[in-house]
This record gives C-alpha cells, sequence and structure tokens, in this order.
C-alpha cells in the first residue's frame, strides 16, 4: 500500500519535472534530475522494505568519540 | 491519451487556417471615399448588412440649377435626435439659403465650408476612408457625405439612453461623495477630470476586441506614474486579441500576472474618488466602455484592507476599523479550520469551562467535526449566492429562511452542533468586511477547514507559510504584492495597520510612485495660531 | 550564466539570519548542561559566534559576488575546490536532515503521538521545496513576516508567563556549574545556533548592497541573541533547576501559563514558532544545497535538483537516528564536534589561503 503511494508520488514529481527540461531542451539536467530522483527512489524504496542500510552519522560518532578518547578532557 | 493530443494538433492547425483567413479578409477594407455619393452609399449598405437601424438620409440643398447633394448616415438610437435636426439640417436646408453663400463657396471645399461656416455642433472632423465611416457610426457619430468630395464629416452627437449617476451598490459610505462610475467611458472619463483638475491626468484611448471594438481607456498621472508600469499596461492590453471585451473582468483576465492565483492581482472599484486616490498614489488607471467597474494596477495585498472611508473620517476610529478588517479577514481565513483542528486535535486549548459547553453542544450529532464545517460552509456559500441572484425582496426572505429558520432547524433536529453553526455563522459575517479578497478568502477556508482536520494545527501552520510563500511569490505590474510587508518598507506601513493623520503621510507608496515621491509638505500638522509677543 | 538571478535587500537578511539562529532553538535548549547559567552561557557563545561570523562576513565581502562554492574554486584550485565544496554541501545536508528530524520527533512525539514521523517530514519537506524553488527573493519576504510574527509570539508567551516567574531562579551566578559544563555549554550553543550560519556564506553574494553585510549581521546576531536569551531567561525563571530534565523545555514553562483560567495551554504557540522558524532553517539549508548541487554539476537551474534531494533528506533524517534519544545524544554530545570544523577550520582555512594567494573577488 506505502510502496503503491511512494510510485504515485514518484511519477508525480517526474510529471511535475520533465515537461520543462523538455521543453527547455536541457538534457543533461534531465540526466541530473533522472540519476538523483533513481537514487533517491531507491533509497526510499529500500527504508519503506526495511533493509538495514549503512547509517552514515555511527560512522560520525564513532570518529568523534574516538577524539574523545584522544583527547581527554 | 494520444487521440486527445491529435485532437489538440487538430485544433490548432484549424485555427492557424482561421487566422490566415481572417487576415486575407482584412485586406478587402481600407477602401478610400469615392466622389460618387450613390456608390459609397451603396458599400455602406452592403457593409451594414441592410440592418434596419442603419439610416441614410439623402438630401441636397443651394440653389436649384446647382443643388449640393449630401447623405446623413447614422445608427438610429446612437445619435441624438434633435440635434441631427436642428444643428446639421437646418443649417444646411435653411440658413444657407440666406445671405446669397451659395455663390461665394469653391466647388472643391464644401466640406471645410460646411464645417467652418455652417455646422454649428462643436465636434467634428474630417475622415477620408470608408472604414472611418463605418467605425465612426459605430461609435455613434453622424457622418455626413457629399457628392463629389473625397472627404467626409464625422460629427459627433452621440446621444443614446444611458444609465444616471448613481451610488454604486456594492461600495456603500457614510460619509464621502455618493457619485459612482456608469457605463458610458464618456462620462467616466469626466467624473475623473473632475476630481483631478491637472493637465498631467492622461487619458489614453485604445479599441480592443476585433468583434465588438470596445473602447478602452488608460488613466494616469503623468509625472507621478511610473512609465515602465504605463507602457506594460498599453502593452498588455494591446496583446488581447479577442473577440469581445464586456465588461472589464474581460480586461482584467486578460492581463493578469498571476491567472492561476486565487487573489486578484488587479483592484477594481466603482467610485470615481477612490480611483483619483489611487492615480494620485502613482497607479494607472484602466476604464472600459460599458462597465462601471474601473481597474486599477498595480494592485497590493493590503488595499483590499484599505477603504476610501478611512482617509475621509478621522485616523483613530479608521485605524481601529482597520485593525479590525485584518481581523476579519484571519478569522474567515481561519475560523473553521480553527475550530475542527482544536476539536479533533487540541482539546486541552479549550478552556475547561468552555469545553464542557462545547462537547455538550456536540453530543449525538452522527458527521465528524470536519464534515460538519464543510458541509456548513458549502451551505452558507449556496445561501449567499441565492441572496445575491435574486431580486432584493426575494433574496432578504431567502437569507431569513437560510440563516433563522435553516439554522435553527439544524441544531434542533441535532444534525449540526450549535457551536458549529456559531463558528460558521460568524465566519460568513466576517468574510463580508474585506470584500476583494472574498473569492480568495472562501477558497483557502476551505483548504483550511481540510488541512485542520487532517493534521490539526500543524496543518494549519503549514497552509499558512504555504499562503505566505505564494503571496510573496506573486507580483502585480512589478510591484511585490506583499509590498510594504515584504519587502518591508518602514514609511509605507504609515498606511497598511494603522491609518495615519494625512498631515503624516507625506510619502507616495515606495514600490509604486517613488519617482515622484513628496505628496505634502512637512509641517502640515494643525497648530494653534500663534500668538504676538509685542500686544 | 547566473543560477539565482534575485537579489535580497540587507534588511531581508536580517530577518533571515534571525529566523535561521532561533531555528531550532525555539524547542530544543542547547544550554542544558549548564543550568540556571545558560542564559549567561548563551551571551559569551553569542560573542562567540559573532567571532565566527566575522569570518563569514570577512570572508564574503572579500569576494563580493562570488558564493561559497564560486570562493572554494577559486582559492583551491578547480579540484579541490570541488572536494571542499562537496564537503561543506554534505554538512548543509545534514544539518537539514537533522532539523528536520528534530521536527518530526517534536512533533510525533509530544503533539501528534498517534501519527507517523514521516507525515511531517514529507509536509514539511514539500512546503518548503515549495519556498526552495521560488528562489531567494521569495525565501527573503516570506522570512520577514515569519520572523515578525514569532517575536511578537516570544514576547507574549514571555510576558503571559511572568507570573510564574521566580527571578531568584537565575542567581547564584556561576556557583552550581563548573567551569568545564560552562565552557561545554558555551561551545554547543556557539555551534548550534550561531556557527551554523556559515550556509549564509551561499546567500552572502545574493544581498544587494555587501557593504552592510557587516552591519547586517551584526543586528540580526544581537537580535537573534537576544531572543535566545529572553527565551532562555523564561525557561529558567519558570522552570528553575527542573529545566536540564525536559527534552523540551519552552514547551514545558509555557504550558503552565494560566491567566484567570481563560487563557491557558499555550503552549500550541510555542509549537507554531517552532514550525515557522524550523521552515525558514530548513529552507535555507534545503535552498543552499540544492543551488550547491546545481552548481557543482553545472547544471542551467537547480530546479529539478530541488525534489529528489527533499527525498534524500527525508530519507537521511529518517535513517540517521533509531530513537529520539540518539538524536539528542547526538545533538548534545557529538554535533558540536562534529560540526566545528565545517563552521570554523574550513572557513578559517580558506580566508588564510585566500590572503596567503592573494585570491580577491572582482566586483561586478
Amino acid at each position: 500500500m506505502i510502496i503503491v503511494g511512494y510510485i504515485f508520488a514518484l511519477i508525480g514529481i517526474i510529471l511535475f519535472e520533465i515537461p520543462t527540461l523538455i521543453l527547455n531542451k536541457s538534457w543533461w539536467e534531465m540526466a541530473v534530475f533522472l540519476g538523483l530522483t533513481g537514487f533517491a527512489f531507491l533509497l526510499g524504496l529500500l527504508m519503506i522494505l526495511q533493509v538495514n542500510i549503512p547509517n552514515p552519522v555511527y560512522l560520525i560518532n564513532k570518529t568523534v568519540e574516538y577524539f574523545f578518547d584522544l583527547v581527554p578532557i | 491519451m494520444f487521440n486527445y493530443l491529435a485532437k489538440k494538433f487538430n485544433l490548432v492547425r484549424l485555427l492557424r487556417k482561421q487566422s490566415t483567413q481572417n487576415a486575407n479578409g482584412k485586406k478587402q477594407s481600407g477602401l478610400k471615399i469615392s466622389p460618387h455619393l450613390k456608390q459609397n452609399l451603396e458599400t455602406l449598405k452592403k457593409t451594414f448588412k441592410e440592418s434596419n437601424d442603419f439610416v441614410i438620409r439623402e438630401f441636397s440643398f443651394g440653389s436649384k440649377e446647382e443643388p449640393i447633394n449630401v447623405a446623413l448616415v447614422y445608427i438610429e438610437g446612437l445619435v441624438a435626435k434633435t440635434s441631427i435636426n436642428d444643428d446639421i439640417m437646418k443649417p444646411l436646408m435653411y440658413d444657407s439659403s440666406f445671405a446669397g453663400f451659395i455663390n461665394t463657396y469653391q466647388p472643391n471645399d464644401i466640406i471645410a465650408f460646411i464645417d467652418e461656416r455652417l455646422l454649428s455642433m462643436a465636434d467634428s472632423i474630417k475622415v477620408s476612408n470608408l472604414e472611418e465611416v463605418v467605425e465612426g457610426c459605430l461609435d455613434g457619430h453622424t457622418i455626413l457625405l457629399v457628392e463629389g468630395e473625397t472627404q467626409a464629416l464625422s460629427i459627433s452627437n452621440q446621444g443614446w439612453e444611458r444609465r444616471s449617476i448613481s451610488e454604486p451598490q456594492g461600495e456603500v459610505v457614510v460619509r464621502g461623495p455618493r457619485e459612482g462610475f456608469t457605463e458610458t467611458l464618456r462620462i467616466n472619463t469626466s467624473l475623473l477630470r473632475r476630481k483631478i483638475h491637472n493637465p498631467d491626468l492622461v487619458l489614453e484611448m485604445l479599441k480592443v476586441g476585433q468583434k465588438t471594438r470596445t473602447n478602452v481607456c488608460i488613466a494616469y498621472i503623468a509625472g507621478i506614474a511610473d512609465d515602465g508600469v504605463v507602457q506594460e499596461v498599453k502593452n498588455r492590453i494591446e496583446d488581447i486579441k479577442t473577440d469581445a471585451i464586456l465588461e472589464s473582468g474581460y480586461i482584467e483576465q486578460f492581463i493578469e500576472d498571476a491567472p492561476f492565483s486565487p487573489f486578484a492581482t488587479i483592484g477594481n472599484s466603482e467610485k470615481p474618488d477612490v480611483v483619483a486616490a489611487k492615480l494620485l498614489e502613482g497607479r494607472v488607471a484602466i476604464l472600459v466602455d460599458g462597465s462601471p467597474v474601473v481597474l486599477t494596477v498595480p494592485f497590493l495585498f493590503i488595499e483590499g484592507f484599505q477603504s476610501a472611508e478611512d482617509y475621509y473620517s478621522r485616523p483613530y476610529y479608521s485605524s481601529l476599523v482597520r485593525i479590525l478588517r485584518y481581523m476579519g479577514f484571519l478569522f474567515s481565513l481561519y475560523g473553521p479550520g480553527f475550530f475542527v483542528a482544536v476539536v479533533a486535535f487540541h482539546q486541552e486549548l479549550i478552556p475547561d469551562a468552555l469545553i464542557i459547553t462545547i462537547s455538550s453542544a456536540m453530543e449525538g450529532t452522527p458527521f465528524p467535526v470536519a464534515l460538519e464545517a464543510i458541509g456548513m460552509g458549502i451551505v452558507f456559500e449556496i445561501l449567499r449566492e441565492a441572496g445575491v441572484r435574486l431580486p432584493k425582496a426575494v433574496g432578504q426572505s431567502v437569507s431569513i429562511v437560510g440563516a433563522l429558520v435553516l439554522g435553527d432547524a439544524v441544531v434542533s433536529a441535532g444534525f449540526v452542533s450549535s457551536t458549529m453553526v456559531i463558528v460558521v455563522a460568524f465566519t460568513a459575517i466576517a468574510s463580508f468586511v474585506v470584500t476583494s479578497h472574498s473569492d480568495a478568502e472562501s477558497i483557502i477556508r476551505f483548504v483550511m477547514t481540510l488541512l485542520g482536520s487532517a493534521l490539526g494545527l500543524f496543518g494549519i501552520t503549514i497552509g499558512t507559510i504555504g499562503i505566505l510563500i505564494h503571496l510573496s511569490a506573486l507580483r502585480s505590474f512589478g510591484s511585490p504584492y506583499l509590498s510594504p510587508l515584504a519587502p518591508i518598507s518602514w514609511l509605507d506601513l504609515k498606511d497598511t495597520f494603522l491609518r495615519f493623520p494625512l498631515w503624516a503621510m507625506i510619502t507616495r507608496p515606495k514600490t509604486i510612485g517613488w519617482n515622484n515621491y513628496q505628496r505634502e509638505s512637512l509641517d502640515l500638522i494643525p497648530k494653534p495660531p500663534q500668538k504676538k509677543k509685542d500686544k | 550564466m547566473k543560477l539565482e538571478g534575485g537579489k535580497i535587500p540587507a534588511n531581508q537578511l536580517v530577518f533571515l539570519i534571525i529566523g535561521f539562529i532561533y531555528g531550532t532553538v525555539v524547542i530544543i535548549n542547547p544550554g542544558r548542561a549548564a543550568g540556571n547559567d545558560a542564559w549567561l552561557a548563551f551571551i559569551v557563545s553569542m560573542l562567540v559566534g559573532l567571532c565566527f561570523a566575522a569570518i563569514y562576513v570577512i570572508l564574503a565581502q572579500r569576494f563580493q559576488t562570488k558564493n561559497l562554492l564560486e570562493i572554494n574554486d577559486l582559492v583551491f584550485g578547480p579540484y579541490l575546490g570541488k572536494l571542499i565544496s562537496l564537503v561543506y554541501l554534505w554538512y548543509f545536508f545534514h544539518l537539514g536532515a537533522i532539523v528536520l528530524r528534530n521536527f518530526g520527533d517534536f512533533l510525533a512525539g509530544i503533539i501528534f503521538p498517534e501519527t507517523p514521523i514521516s507525515v511531517f517530514l514529507i509536509t514539511m519537506v514539500l512546503i518548503c521545496a515549495s519556498a526552495v524553488r521560488n528562489g531567494i527573493e521569495v525565501i527573503g519576504r516570506t522570512s520577514i513576516i515569519l520572523t515578525i510574527i514569532t517575536t511578537i509570539i516570544l514576547v507574549l508567551t514571555s510576558l503571559l508567563s511572568i507570573p510564574l516567574m521566580d527571578f531568584n531562579n537565575l542567581l547564584p551566578i556561576l556557583q552550581t556549574t563548573k567551569l568545564k559544563e560552562f565552557l561545554t555549554t558555551v561551545l554547543i550553543s556557539a555551534t548550534f545556533p550561531f556557527g551554523e550560519t556559515v550556509v549564509f556564506l551561499m546567500i552572502f553574494s545574493t544581498v544587494n548592497n555587501p557593504k552592510k553585510l557587516k552591519l547586517t549581521t551584526l543586528i540580526a546576531f544581537l537580535f537573534g541573541g537576544g531572543l535566545l536569551l529572553i527565551q532562555a531567561i523564561r525557561n529558567i525563571a519558570v522552570l528553575g533547576t527542573l529545566m536540564d530534565i525536559y527534552t523540551y523545555p519552552s514547551y514545558t514553562a509555557v504550558r503552565a501559563v494560566n491567566i484567570f483560567e481563560v487563557i491557558t495551554r499555550i503552549e500550541i504557540l510555542v509549537v507554531i514558532n517552532f514550525l515557522t522558524m524550523g521552515f525558514i532553517k530548513v529552507t535555507v539549508l534545503y535552498y543552499a544545497v540544492s543551488l550547491g548541487t546545481a552548481q557543482l554539476l553545472k547544471l542551467k537551474s537547480y530546479l529539478p535538483v530541488v525534489l529528489p534531494i527533499g527525498i534524500l533528506m527525508i530519507c537521511l533524517s529518517l535513517l540517521q537516528f533509531e530513537s529520539s534519544f540518539e538524536n539528542s545524544y547526538f545533538t548534545y554530545t557529538i554535533y558540536p564536534f562534529y560540526a566545528l570544523p565545517f563552521q570554523i577550520f574550513l572557513p578559517l582555512l580558506t580566508l588564510l589561503v585566500a590572503i596567503i594567494r592573494g585570491k580577491k573577488g572582482v566586483p561586478g
């Protein structure tokens, strides 16, 4: 159910952006748009399906904590 | 989908074909007036397709041996008959026989002779084109054609039935002039002239509408109005290629900046004093023949909250009224939405004493509160529409039946809670406070109700931010729509939430009339007369 | 070709910065560790923040009409510059996601316990996207009205809570907190609202009159800091030592207001403040990321990347914390040290390299 709504939202976004891009013949913009949207869509889909995605914040936490240990305040 | 596209493509092709045809047809006109009177009259008759209000009156005057054959051409009902009788025909047929004038004229300038010596009409011009003749007739001129001449006289003696100047129904004032614009363009321009006795008031005529050829007048004050805005208005009006302009609303919809916005970006008024005040602030007015509603641009959001009477009465009360107007506007936007949001999501916001009343009123009503609000909103809009369109006597009874009987019955039957009726009724009254934004108001009210019922106050805040974004993105003829508020200009706040005293409104609005910004001298504040010390 | 054609007057920048500074601080209290000395910590951190801002303004004025990415390109050369720009963009993007998450956590946790958090994130991103697509002019104009409304609400709620206040709570000064805690608070609140103004390096270049930048920023910082101060004093005076145990002290403080049993439970006003100010903050960050991405990829317009970046932002803000506890751990412990490089080291480095290499923006 959520996935269907999600796909509809995606189609909505694409229909919203593509016509102006085609009219202006900006193909590079279109490629970037489709690439970014595709990536975002994939990420969102994986999150809806509850697949484990590496969390960048853990990395940040670990790094900063490493420095904490290095420099005892 | 493809079918639809194909159809659309066909339509475009069809339109293109039509427009080339029209262009071909246009070229045939532009005939010169021929020296043969009969031929001219035949052409004119053909042009008017033998319509029975098109009148040709042929007669001759002068000596019996060399009579001068002339013809008067006019459209019945558009001209003043008495003036034709007394001021055109009588001088020609009767006065000319005196004083042996017949011997003095030269055969090649009869027209000039008639124009200069005989005709006792103030306004006449020479035309040399049949197209101009036709146009003159349609404007209500009387055309005098003379045998043997390639020119004709277009005499302006319009006289049709017109509504007299009366108080506009839509903008009633307690204090201030009562006169309003009428349907006749000339009268309207004269009303403006009578307010502004200054040659700087420029009135420029344009003809718009390929079929109706409606006269449109652009009025502005040279030196105050921004030249760019005037040029922009002219360009946009000239670009209108349409059949008909029947009301100034047609022009409005063709030239407005934001056709998809619920907010109007062009102001209108039926009162000459209001339009004159706007002209004096540097705005441009557009008067359309056949419409008592005059458009003014640029139109800012806050203009909807200003009323002519604010400036006529003293500042304290005007400021109070203006603040009340803002409150009424806000209430009519948020009333039902806020109520629904509070009842559905944030009951804790209601004071304890009130919640018992509200919940006891709510008890037993079958519908969810959001549905109640939207339903009652629709009922109200229907009642209003019915009341407006019906004749006055019936309209009043409709509103009485609607408001009193229906409202009471709905509550006592337990369909709708009485609190909801109170909220909707008050919202309805509040929405009449600011009339220029009333159509946007009712749309936004429904949206807010939906948002409030779905997401509570979060939804309403988000909706408000959305409206703000939309409003700040709007422009009206180059001026930011939210102008004195955002982009903020401190000087113009004098006339926004409070109405400062007239002697303190030294400058014109910054985004509109800034190229001639000083409106009055600095020391106009009334002071008691200074007593001389040496007495 | 310029991606952003709009220009904002300096006075709009003031409101924009005020809104940005006041942003999430409406709800989240960066001065938690300092207890009742938080108000003092705010004053100190505002001064520290002003030092940060001085670097940004000097940088912006040195390179007149260039924005952050163009400055990077100029100073570090095209390749290293791009890399540094990317790092900045990540920070803006992540910060946007954090602010969004704070939103979601607050709304879904306190106000609407039954609604999933993603509803709020999506709505918020949609409305921000519409603002971003309209360009900086519209963002600036919107910020004026929202900031004024917010200021009025803050003053109003503060006045209404005067009966609850006990100003003795502000005392004793610097007795209960240790110096270390105090300094930590200064660091947190210097990086949390004030240092984040580094994002305005993307916006300074669109200001009409670059000469006014110094004064503008100073006024904005003083005013924004003033708002924080009013709020901190209100919260401390109302809640006293209890303040540090609440996650959302403003909300709790205003909640207690009760004037004659008529004006009660006005905490919804705080929520409205949070929404409007958070909107400004997210929008500014979102705008910077969109513009920066388009600039980095040499697009002709930044409009096509707005919506995809919005989706990514929602994804990241959902992904980054499992719960609101992780969020507050990150905000109070990790974030100041994570943000420092972006807020101070990189701009300072840019400035130094620019001075050493003698790079300057050509006016016009």
